[in-house]
């Protein structure tokens, strides 16, 4: 130990690095022993014919990261919730979410509705918010949480779960859907948005000053219906699925038709530059206060229709490949 | 190369206990930190520093070592030595390697009956 002020070696730097966090009882300690060893280990390399400076380095990076050194020397755990505590914090977060999020959404609904409602575009931004700084602050107490008990349970307790396990922890039932509620609402609910939306813009939009006519109002009917109905027809599917309680052959190949048609109807038309309005740039300018030198970009939008046309018709697939492995 | 680091993970992994059965065997002379991973390394148990001298304070802390700074020289070192505990835990683990070992081997027997 050196009781210069400046020109301290690699080797005391080292030394100090791994030893700065450990407790006063351990600390000096295995400084001492560390800094005996670094010089036994430079020694036995300067002898074997390596030049000093280059044989602390060696010894040095040899014995690796100070802060990991110091990690096994000490007590404390390296990680925020380790294996044993994990699969009862990922469960707690769940059930946590599970009931928050949507209780905080249905109180901000209910706030809206008594104190008499703010636009949609509000609604939707607030709920978002909400359900955002729900799931942080669940994240960031529960884990909170779980690392104090990681840090202050006794030492040879850890690697345990907090409750032993048992099988009366197990679910009362196995589910036999293999398709849950809250997927199949989603989806049907989603669906049902873009129903209304097409609806709205094909039958055309009231105020052209306030709202953007995307959609070509002037498309023939028989093309309009067969949007809508096709995507009627994905909801009814997801209905059945959901009612059978997994994908069957017969409801794939309905989805499969379903989907592949309407993303070469939509293709088709976009194409046929018969979909969208031809002067969208202006009337979007005029809503938005834009300039509208920029025009539709049908290629684009016709990829975005078939990706997520195939991703949706691979995704029904893969289900329906799943259930009948299961069977 | 891929195979080369699954064999070496595998070899690892079965060598991670053994090196306490090492420590516990050598350590019925007292030997301080260097010269026992250089010995260790002699006698083909090849063992980081990182993870051995934070080994020898873990199994000091739960009684299988004693210590002793020797300050006689001048550099000043910390000699280890199995306590009584440390060598029932010895005669235990040896014990434990050698069942080890015969499982194995009537493993292996009974494959190529």
């Amino acid at each position: 130990m050196s009781d210069q002020r400046t020109g301290s070696t690699l080797t005391d730097r080292y030394v100090w690095s791994v030893t700065r966090h450990l407790g006063p009882d351990t600390g000096p300690d295995v400084a001492r022993e560390l800094r005996g060893t670094v010089l036994d280990a430079v020694e036995a390399k300067v002898e074997a014919g390596t030049d000093p400076d280059r044989a602390e380095k060696e010894a040095l990076t040899e014995l690796g990261d100070p802060d990991v050194l110091a990690a096994q020397y000490g007590e404390k755990p390296r990680y925020l919730v380790g294996p044993g505590l994990y699969p009862g914090y990922v469960r707690l977060l769940r059930a946590l979410l599970a009931i928050l999020v949507p209780l905080v959404l249905v109180l901000l609904f209910a706030e809206q509705f008594v104190s008499g409602p703010d636009g949609f575009g509000d609604i939707a931004l607030q709920s978002v918010a909400a359900a955002i700084g729900v799931t942080v602050h669940v994240g960031f107490w529960v884990t909170l949480a779980y690392a104090f008990v990681e840090r202050t349970r006794p030492a040879d307790r850890q690697g345990e779960p907090l409750v032993a396990w048992d099988t009366g922890q197990l679910p009362e039932e196995t589910p036999w859907r293999q398709v849950s509620l809250p997927s199949t609402v989603v989806h049907v609910l989603l669906m049902g948005v873009v129903i209304a939306l097409l609806s709205w813009q094909f039958t055309g939009v009231s105020d052209p000053a306030t709202q953007v006519q995307v959609l070509d109002p002037d498309l023939a009917l028989p093309w309009t219906v067969l949007l809508v109905g096709l995507l009627a027809v994905e909801i009814v599917v997801a209905v059945l699925v959901w009612r059978v309680g997994h994908w069957t052959p017969a409801l794939a190949v309905v989805s499969v038709l379903a989907n592949a048609s309407w993303a070469t109807v939509a293709v088709w038309l976009l194409v046929q530059d018969q979909l969208i309005t031809a002067d969208l740039p202006e009337r979007f300018g005029a809503v938005f206060d834009l300039p509208a030198d920029w025009s539709v970009p049908t290629l684009p939008l016709a990829a975005a229709v078939i990706a997520v046309s195939a991703w949706e018709i691979g995704s029904c697939l893969n289900r329906t490949r799943q259930a009948a492995l299961r069977a | 190369m891929k195979e080369n680091e699954l064999l070496a993970g595998h070899i690892q992994e079965l060598r991670r206990g053994t090196v306490v059965l090492a420590c516990l065997a050598t350590l019925k002379r007292p030997y301080y930190g260097y010269a026992l991973l250089e010995y260790l390394d002699e006698a083909g148990f090849s063992v980081d520093g990182n993870t051995l001298y934070p080994l020898l304070r873990r199994l000091e802390k739960q009684g299988l070592l004693t210590s002793e700074w020797d300050t006689a020289e001048a550099r000043p070192r910390k000699f280890y030595k199995v306590s009584p505990d440390g060598e029932a835990l010895h005669e235990q683990l040896t014990r434990e390697w050698h069942a080890l070992d015969g499982a194995v081997r009537s493993l292996e027997q009974g494959e190529t009956r």
